[in-house]
């Protein structure tokens, strides 16, 4: 039997977000689709500062719109002032990432290159890359970007990993908010990926992004969260999952806490 | 996916158990050696040159901190994987069989490969990188397909042509599954991409990993190589780099009133960390503690450090909290230290918040000064660095300091090191996005 302390400091999942091709929202979950892109997707709906959504590219909004929806079912939403409105302390709300890797060439980096006889050839090359990259071109590149602007909007202060494992990085990602959580070092974190293919995509390959609110239990508890779940069990080596190798792990615990059926 | 999984060991139901460094490896711009850097960081010898691997004459911000003469070759690695590593693996490899070698876990004399299971358990074995995606192959790549001059879209399709195994070797986590297949590491294996602080939040990872039960020994570090055009062009777009060109060896100045941004510097670092009962067990030399490590975010801005230091603060506070010391157990800070006008006073802002009155009794020495901004692999090689700081009792200057700045008022070792007794380090690394981390780094005392 455990002990009352650790459980008062197991993870437990309070809210969840999920975007995938065929809908959003924990409806999405149950269903099934085809992959493909997330066609509908307006970040406007969720991210309400416009110097913070030209930073970011695709994948980042997609993180940060899970990221949103997860917040506001847990009950933490909205904006800076979310978490201080629920009794909870900004210092020890945590975010953790499991990051897809970003294609370096983009549309304003070929554009440079295009119009160049040598394309490739660096000498000469500074004033033409400095007149037509993209300012935040860095920013774009960056895998902690997701992070940053959770932590940003949400006012989220406190331990914060991005990981970009590949495959690994989900489960990573979520045992790493548990164990923040178990140890003490925060009371809410905020665990996230997307997957967002930059080429072509492949029969089979799609975007998807996915977030959950994981609280300590006891946590949870004294500010009167209903319906606080298990999220441990789910299968992120089911088929379904296959298409999103970053939200695999992360999918498969949203749709255990949320009681959805294997299929 | 590691044992004991989903953080059941952190709850403080188990023993945590201390985790110390036995072996260290370093490539860097002052020394392609552990020792080498040391004895060039002791003499405040400077890294920084005119790039040399591209022509960047063009550029506004024309200089770097380079690892000149590299020989992969004279590593006994396979001769394929000298044909297929850029730049930045080439360096994190050499990095990594350097701390092997250094920890006893591997013969000098030797090709690469896993330690004998005596030494250490395959699935109890590790590894943790700070690291980022494919760089310096970016217009190589480019070149060697000969694009026609023709629109995006066909460049954009021949890049997509890539194949896979390239792919892997080019993204973030590419080096750790290398690292992992050369030395037989079965146990967690992670990559970590938080820019400026990867490297130091590898350490931490490895850290619990080791501390609560998941592994034995990690081989934790970190891999750099930003010497490209794009890379560069990029940073320079942000308004981040030094721009005295005219004088390399003096533009890296943390603290200094006329500092102008930070220098770009390439290279790797790697440390082998192990519970200190298996590296006692095994008779290894132990050169000190990881005691404590704390991370943050900052909630401020996307590139811009926050002026009342909070998240490195916060960092800071966390990781002398997991060490369970005092802020007057400290004898020296390594700091972040980029010479950029706003880290370099946020960090101020910070260490005096954490350390409070004692803050100007602390020294608090930057090594960028010499070896420049490895990004990624900032926080490992500033963690090799604390660590021989505290082998050998010497504190380790910042060169290029001349302009008092009053937003930088603490004892920042200005130009000549210190031989002196150091028992207890906190190394601070900071990075865009906000992302914090702190490490405490302590003598061994069983």
């Amino acid at each position: 039997m455990k002990a009352a302390a650790e459980r008062e400091r197991e993870a437990v999942v309070t809210g969840s977000g999920v975007l995938l091709p065929w809908g959003v929202g924990p409806a999405a979950l149950a269903a099934t689709g085809a992959a493909g892109r997330i066609s509908s997707f307006n970040p406007r709906e969720y991210i309400h500062n416009a110097k913070a959504l030209r930073a970011m590219h695709r994948g980042f909004q997609l993180t940060t719109a899970a990221a949103a929806m997860a917040l506001s079912a847990a009950g933490l939403g909205g904006d800076a002032e979310g978490l201080a409105a629920a009794g909870l302390d900004p210092e020890r709300a945590g975010v953790v990432i499991a990051a897809a890797d970003i294609q370096p060439v983009t549309p304003d980096l070929l554009a440079v290159l295009a119009a160049r006889e040598d394309r490739s050839e660096p000498a000469g090359w500074g004033d033409a890359a400095l007149h037509g990259l993209h300012p935040f071109r860095r920013l774009h590149l960056l895998s902690n970007m997701a992070a940053a602007h959770v932590s940003i909007l949400f006012n989220f202060q406190g331990p914060s990993l991005t990981l970009t494992s590949g495959a690994e990085a989900g489960a990573q990602a979520l045992e790493e908010a548990a164990g923040l959580l178990a140890e003490g070092r925060a009371d809410v974190v905020l665990c996230a990926a997307s997957d967002c293919p930059e080429q072509t995509l492949t029969p089979g390959e799609g975007e998807a992004a996915v977030a959950l609110v994981l609280e300590a239990r006891g946590v949870a508890q004294r500010r009167g969260v209903r319906g606080a779940q298990d999220w441990r069990g789910g299968d992120p080596g089911a088929p379904w999952a296959q298409g999103w190798p970053q939200c695999a792990a992360l999918l498969a615990a949203s749709r255990a806490a949320a009681r959805v059926e294997a299929g | 996916m590691t044992t004991g999984g989903n953080g059941a060991g952190r709850n403080g139901a188990g023993r945590r158990r201390r985790v110390v460094i036995t072996g260290l490896g370093a490539v860097t711009p002052v020394g392609q050696t552990v020792e080498e850097t040391w004895r060039s960081l002791q003499a405040g010898r400077c890294g920084i040159e005119r790039i040399s691997v591209f022509d960047a004459s063009t550029f506004e911000t024309q200089i770097g901190g380079e690892v000149r003469g590299f020989r992969f070759d004279r590593l006994g690695a396979p001769a394929a994987l000298a044909e297929v590593l850029d730049r930045k693996n080439s360096f994190g490899f050499a990095a990594a069989q350097q701390a092997m070698v250094d920890a006893g876990l591997a013969r000098a004399d030797a090709a690469p490969g896993p330690p004998s299971e005596e030494l250490v358990e395959p699935t109890r074995f590790g590894i943790s990188l700070g690291t980022e995606g494919r760089r310096d192959r970016l217009l190589p790549e480019l070149r060697s397909r000969k694009l026609a001059p023709a629109g995006l879209e066909a460049r954009r399709q021949a890049l997509a042509e890539v194949p896979g195994d390239e792919y892997l070797r080019y993204s973030p986590y590419g080096l750790a599954y290398l690292l992992s297949g050369t030395w037989g590491a079965r146990g967690p294996i992670t990559t970590i991409s938080t820019a400026c602080t990867s490297s130091s939040q590898a350490l931490g990872y490895a850290l619990e990993k080791i501390r609560y039960g998941d592994a034995d020994v990690m081989l934790a570090g970190g891999a750099e190589c930003l010497m490209e055009p794009t890379m560069v062009a990029s940073f320079i777009l942000l308004g981040a780099l030094s721009k005295r060109n005219d004088s390399p060896q003096t533009a890296s100045r943390p603290f200094d009133a006329t500092r102008d941004g930070f220098v770009l510097a390439e290279g790797a670092a790697m440390l082998v960390l192990e519970d200190a009962w298996h590296a006692y067990r095994r008779g290894a030399r132990i050169y000190g503690e990881v005691a404590g490590f704390g991370c943050s975010i900052n909630a401020y801005r996307i590139t811009d450090s926050p002026p009342d230091g909070e998240g490195p603060f916060l960092a800071m506070r966390a990781a002398l909290e997991d060490a369970g010391i005092r802020a007057e157990d400290v004898d020296y800070v390594n700091a972040h230290g980029t010479s950029t006008v706003q880290n370099d006073a946020s960090e101020t802002m910070a260490i005096k918040r954490c350390l409070g009155g004692y803050a100007q009794r602390v020294p608090v020495s930057s090594t960028k000064s010499m070896t420049g901004h490895m990004v990624n692999a900032a926080g490992a090689i500033e963690a090799v660095i604390s660590t021989l700081a505290i082998r050998d009792g010497y504190i380790p200057p910042t060169i290029n300091y001349e302009h008092p700045d009053p937003a930088c008022d603490l004892d920042c070792v200005p130009n000549t090191g210190r031989q002196q007794p150091v028992r207890t380090v906190v190394s601070n690394s900071f990075g865009f996005g906000g992302s914090n981390g702190s490490l405490v780094i302590r003598a061994y005392v069983a």
